[in-house]
């Protein structure tokens, strides 16, 4: 027992030696960064803010498949109606806007003027209106948080904000941004500027105050002239303009196959790639997907001669596709891959070149051409080193026009600094307001004739840049996915047909007219009003039932 | 005995990648032709742990008949904040040996020991896997955008870390008992324990996502694990050439989530209180559609949205709303799932045989477990998963209208619905299985010695010669993993000399 006694008493003194010196269990993380030592100067500011620069949208070629534009081979699970409510993710994820809240609650300590702060600041706030406005475009409704939250944070159990309330918010980090960015012309390069700020404000504006009017909701007319504004304080920078060679048939193509877009007078801003340094995939999946306008997009394209097809004399037909591109927009061969439009361009001079439309492998017949690459080089796995629009002045020119229009403020002055600087690449005559007729196959037959030519401009002008689902929700016109034309294919008439071989084309079925069925269980897609918004996760509103109502029909 | 320790670790390594060597023969990085920054790098690494504690140790012993052992334990670490960071952890054993207990004696020349053994303690876990789990550090890295032409360095928010977190302690009370019996032929050990692991470090409360980040782990679950271990082994001798021995294991232990706070809503894709782990949840099969229009009329939309068809799989409505779904996921609300199965190995088993007789001697191995299912899925189960699996000829056995009775259902790349965790395409991974055989023959002494060998013996060994299961032929109960290398039958004959 003595022994016991003795051992208890001499552990305990080395105890007491273990707490006198504390600091050896001290241990600081040294060869990382923390919060206590950030924020500390510019350049910290800096090199946090980069990380948001990613997140800027580039064009994709899958990003109209959700639309009346493209048919893509297996349907759109949304589009469907099959889309399920997800238990977690779904869209629901606030990441980035954790981040920059952190960012913006914490930037002020560092040494560095006001304007070099505010600078920084400005690049935050323009992302995280950026993705506020994608999350109320998601769901409505949404929580909005100005700063980061930790675990504890009552915050985290709040009811959502009303929509339009988020949205004065987004403007908010838009005018911030506007007011505190530089010029370009004094601007660090690749950095954001005032015109990013100016397009992307152009943009948001536009779809927020079509989305209100259409809906009688208040303040549309406010958002309307902050668009028209915003687009307008861009293009009297002089600092833009439409990239054309003067070559009307092939500047808009080419404009989608550009090495370096810095310097392009119509890029706003660009995704830059470079080679062995950054590159991407999106070249490669364009040439193994052939993703395939509808033949109501197709439709849609106007006649050289300025008039829809339903009015046009020179409009030949859909029973071949030679007749159908013929006397078209020039953009029409410049979308659509047609005869003669070269694949691919070998290095030994040698090519492929369409004949026949590339059915069944093209679904509806008319593979997109844009962003379709004829080099091989760029279609290596992960390795093409196109540039990608993030903002392209024809937007800003297209969001300058409707805005004007919906306002009832545009004269044949606006549609000449706009609709028509457009018209000029492609060698199309210019849309004279007081000649306007309306389209007797229009998709918008109660629109006033110059807002549905403005849209038809935006649609085929944009198209597969990433806009239409947007532009469906906004101006409320859901109902276009159930017309039966934005599931059909090409004219296949049994002439045609003989002209393949027969076992390439067996399994296509056409409708009564010969156009190709692309699904061939239904005959049209049904529009349903919940669609305008997607569902919440369940588990979120378990966790916090402050979120309820679910959005309506889901 | 007393005792003390103090550890310290640093880490420091560094390192340098440089391509376009003019000469790559040279042990040397330069001289290199090697100037962009995206393909020349150095990094390095500094970091550092440091333990420190001491601990006692008494024993007690009175007469050989009563043993006491207490320890305790008193440990720091640099891993856990300031005022977390010490622990003291003691525990007790204590021991009888009965059978030298003068009223045993009786009993003595039948059973030669008899002990029984107690203990009760604890022992502290920390954290190994991170040098500084309680201090946020900010993620750096690069992005693809380009400031330039080079991509940018980037830098974020630092994750969530509650600094209130400390060890994790495991306390286990164990009872056993030793017995040799029938002049040493006979051994038995048994042990049976309760081992309960506290304050385990997990990811703390479940939060709404709109917290942008990952819940901070924090000591906030439980786990109760229960089992015993058996050893049997008999060895004796029949008349003076035969010798043999029997040697059996026998052990078993389930494990129960008893606190899980991450979970307040019992889902059931996360742990929850009561989960014994290994638990698989899934659906009951209800065999195949025979029809379409059987197929159009079943609500199973839930679960997959296409078009389901003859072939598809059936699922059973086991909550009678007529539809087949997921309901909430949660315990409250599974839906038509419900655990078909658990996937920890029960009652593992072990035989050891062996005798030798007139220089012949065998020995062979048996192991395997009882009791265990195995959801196994992924390409290498259904073998048409997309365009790029490989199938396998297991996989030729699927639904068509003239093989409604196959295993598989009908052929769909991603499997439409068909793919669900469920009880048709559970596996039963018990097993049992030869480990190894070994025969061999050692030469009489006088036969050999005339060669001046002291000693030859022929041999032959099996390994894995067989295997009794009723898993799926893919797969093996023993590995059960896809794709991994497989347990080879050997069988090798041998010869050992002795000079």
């Amino acid at each position: 027992m003595k022994k016991l006694l003795f051992a208890i008493s001499v552990t305990g003194a080395a105890f007491l030696a273990t707490s006198c010196q504390r600091d050896f269990l001290d241990r600081l993380p040294e060869d990382r960064l923390s919060e206590e030592t950030f924020f500390k100067n510019e350049n910290d500011l800096r090199i946090f803010a980069n990380r948001f620069y990613s997140l800027m949208p580039v064009q994709g070629h899958t990003s109209d498949d959700n639309s009346d534009n493209f048919v893509p081979r297996n349907r759109n699970t949304f589009l469907a109606g099959t889309y399920t409510v997800p238990n977690t993710g779904g869209g629901w994820d606030w990441t980035n806007e954790r981040q920059a809240n952190y960012f913006l609650n914490r930037y002020q300590r560092a040494e560095a003027s006001d304007a070099v702060k505010q600078r920084y600041a400005a690049e935050v706030r323009l992302v995280r209106a950026y993705l506020y406005w994608r999350k109320v475009v998601q769901f409505g409704d949404v929580v909005w948080l100005s700063k980061d939250l930790n675990e504890q944070s009552p915050e985290l159990y709040a009811p959502r904000n009303p929509r339009k309330d988020v949205m004065d918010s987004v403007l908010a980090d838009l005018n911030f941004a506007v007011e505190h960015l530089p010029v370009p012309a004094s601007a660090e390069q690749d950095r954001f500027n005032k015109d990013i700020a100016n397009a992307m404000k152009a943009r948001i504006c536009l779809w927020e105050g079509t989305y209100r009017k259409y809906r009688g909701l208040p303040g549309a007319t406010e958002y309307l002239r902050d668009a028209a504004t915003a687009a307008l304080d861009v293009i009297n920078t002089g600092n833009y303009a439409i990239y054309s060679t003067g070559n009307p048939t092939r500047d808009y193509v080419n404009l989608f196959l550009q090495e370096e877009l810095r310097g392009n007078k119509e890029a706003i801003m660009a995704r830059r790639f470079v080679k062995d340094v950054s590159m991407h995939n999106i070249t490669r999946q364009i040439s193994d997907v052939w993703p395939s306008f509808s033949k109501n997009f197709v439709r849609s394209i106007l006649c050289a001669d300025g008039l829809p097809i339903s009015l046009s004399p020179d409009y030949l037909g859909d029973d071949t596709p030679e007749n159908e591109r013929a006397n078209r927009d020039p953009r029409y061969t410049q979308l659509i891959v047609t005869r003669d439009y070269v694949v691919t361009q070998n290095a030994d001079g040698s090519a492929d070149k369409i004949t026949l439309p590339r059915i069944p492998a093209v679904v509806t017949g008319y593979a997109s051409a844009k962003y379709k690459s004829p080099d091989p080089l760029q279609w290596v796995a992960n390795q093409s080193t196109l540039d990608l629009f993030v903002l392209r002045y024809a937007e800003t020119l297209l969001i300058y026009a409707e805005a004007k229009a919906e306002l009832g403020e545009a004269s044949q002055g606006v549609i000449d600094q706009t609709i028509n600087q457009l018209r000029d690449r492609v060698g199309m005559p210019h849309m004279n307001i007081a000649t306007l007729v309306k389209d007797p196959a229009s998709d918008f037959p109660a629109l006033p004739v110059l807002l549905d030519e403005i849209r038809r401009e935006r649609r085929i002008e944009l198209a597969q840049e990433g806009f239409r689902f947007d532009d469906i929700i906004r101006w409320k016109e859901g109902r276009l996915i159930a017309n039966p034309e934005t599931i059909l294919g090409m004219k296949l008439t049994p002439a045609l047909r003989a002209q393949y071989p027969a076992s390439q084309v067996a399994g296509i079925q056409v409708d009564a007219n010969n156009y190709i069925r692309v699904y061939t269980d239904i005959t049209a897609r049904t529009w349903n009003e919940k669609l305008y918004l997607y569902p919440l996760p369940l588990q979120e509103l378990t966790l916090n039932p402050q979120l309820a109502p679910q959005n309506t029909g889901w | 005995m007393v005792g003390y320790n103090e550890e310290y670790k640093r880490n420091l390594a560094f390192g340098a990648t440089a391509r376009y060597q003019l000469d790559p023969t040279l042990e040397s990085l330069t001289p290199n032709n090697d100037f962009t920054a995206t393909s020349a790098s150095v990094y390095n690494t500094i970091n550092e742990w440091a333990v420190r504690g001491g601990f006692f140790r008494a024993n007690y012993d009175f007469r050989e008949k009563y043993l006491l052992q207490l320890i305790g334990r008193y440990d720091g670490t640099s891993r856990y904040a300031r005022g977390r960071r010490e622990v003291f952890t003691p525990s007790v054993s204590a021991a009888w040996r009965i059978s030298e207990e003068s009223f045993f004696a009786t009993a003595k020349p039948f059973i030669n020991e008899l002990k029984l053994r107690v203990s009760y303690g604890t022992l502290p876990n920390q954290l190994n896997n991170n040098s500084y789990p309680y201090i946020a550090s900010m993620p750096t890295g690069t992005t693809g955008y380009l400031f330039g032409n080079q991509q940018g360095v980037i830098v974020g928010a630092p994750g969530l870390v509650s600094a209130d977190f400390t060890w994790e302690k495991v306390t286990t009370a164990n009872i056993g008992l030793d017995v040799t019996a029938l002049k040493d032929r006979l051994t038995l050990n048994l042990d049976v324990y309760q081992r309960e692991t506290k304050d385990m470090i997990v990811a703390g409360m479940a939060v709404p996502a709109i917290l942008g980040t990952a819940v901070p782990a924090r000591n906030a679950a439980d786990l109760m694990n229960k089992g015993f271990e058996l050893a049997i082994g008999w060895r004796d001798q029949v008349g003076k050439d035969f010798k043999y021995n029997v040697t059996a294991v026998l052990s078993d232990y389930q494990a129960t989530i008893t606190r899980y706070d991450n979970n307040p809503k019992g889902n059931i894709g996360d742990r929850y209180v009561g989960e014994k782990l290994g638990e698989v949840w899934g659906f009951v099969t209800d065999g195949f559609f025979a029809t379409d229009a059987e197929a159009a009329a079943a609500d199973q939309g839930q679960i997959w949205s296409g078009k389901w068809l003859a072939g598809d799989i059936r699922y059973a409505d086991l909550n009678g709303d007529k539809k087949i779904d997921r309901g909430t996921s949660t315990l409250a609300d599974p839906g038509d799932q419900r655990v078909i199965g658990n996937t920890t190995p029960r009652y593992q088993f072990g035989l050891n045989l062996g005798f030798e007789y007139k220089g012949i001697d065998f020995t062979a191995f048996f192991q395997g477990v009882a009791k265990r299912d195995y959801w196994v899925g992924g390409n290498y189960f259904w073998g048409f998963d997309s365009e790029w699996s490989v199938p396998m000829v297991y996989h030729t056995d699927y639904w068509t209208p003239s093989n409604t009775g196959a295993y598989y259902p009908r052929l769909r790349f991603g499997g439409g619905g068909n793919f669900q965790t469920q009880t048709k395409y559970r596996q039963n991974a018990a097993y049992t299985r030869m480990k190894q055989l070994t025969v061999g023959y050692t030469l009489p002494e006088d036969w050999v010695r005339r060669a001046n060998i002291k000693r030859l013996r022929l041999y032959v060994t099996g390994q894995n010669l067989f295997t009794i299961t009723k898993m799926h032929k893919a797969f093996d109960p023993e590995l059960l993993g896809v794709a991994s290398y497989p347990l080879s039958t050997s069988v090798a004959f041998g010869l050992q000399l002795g000079l």
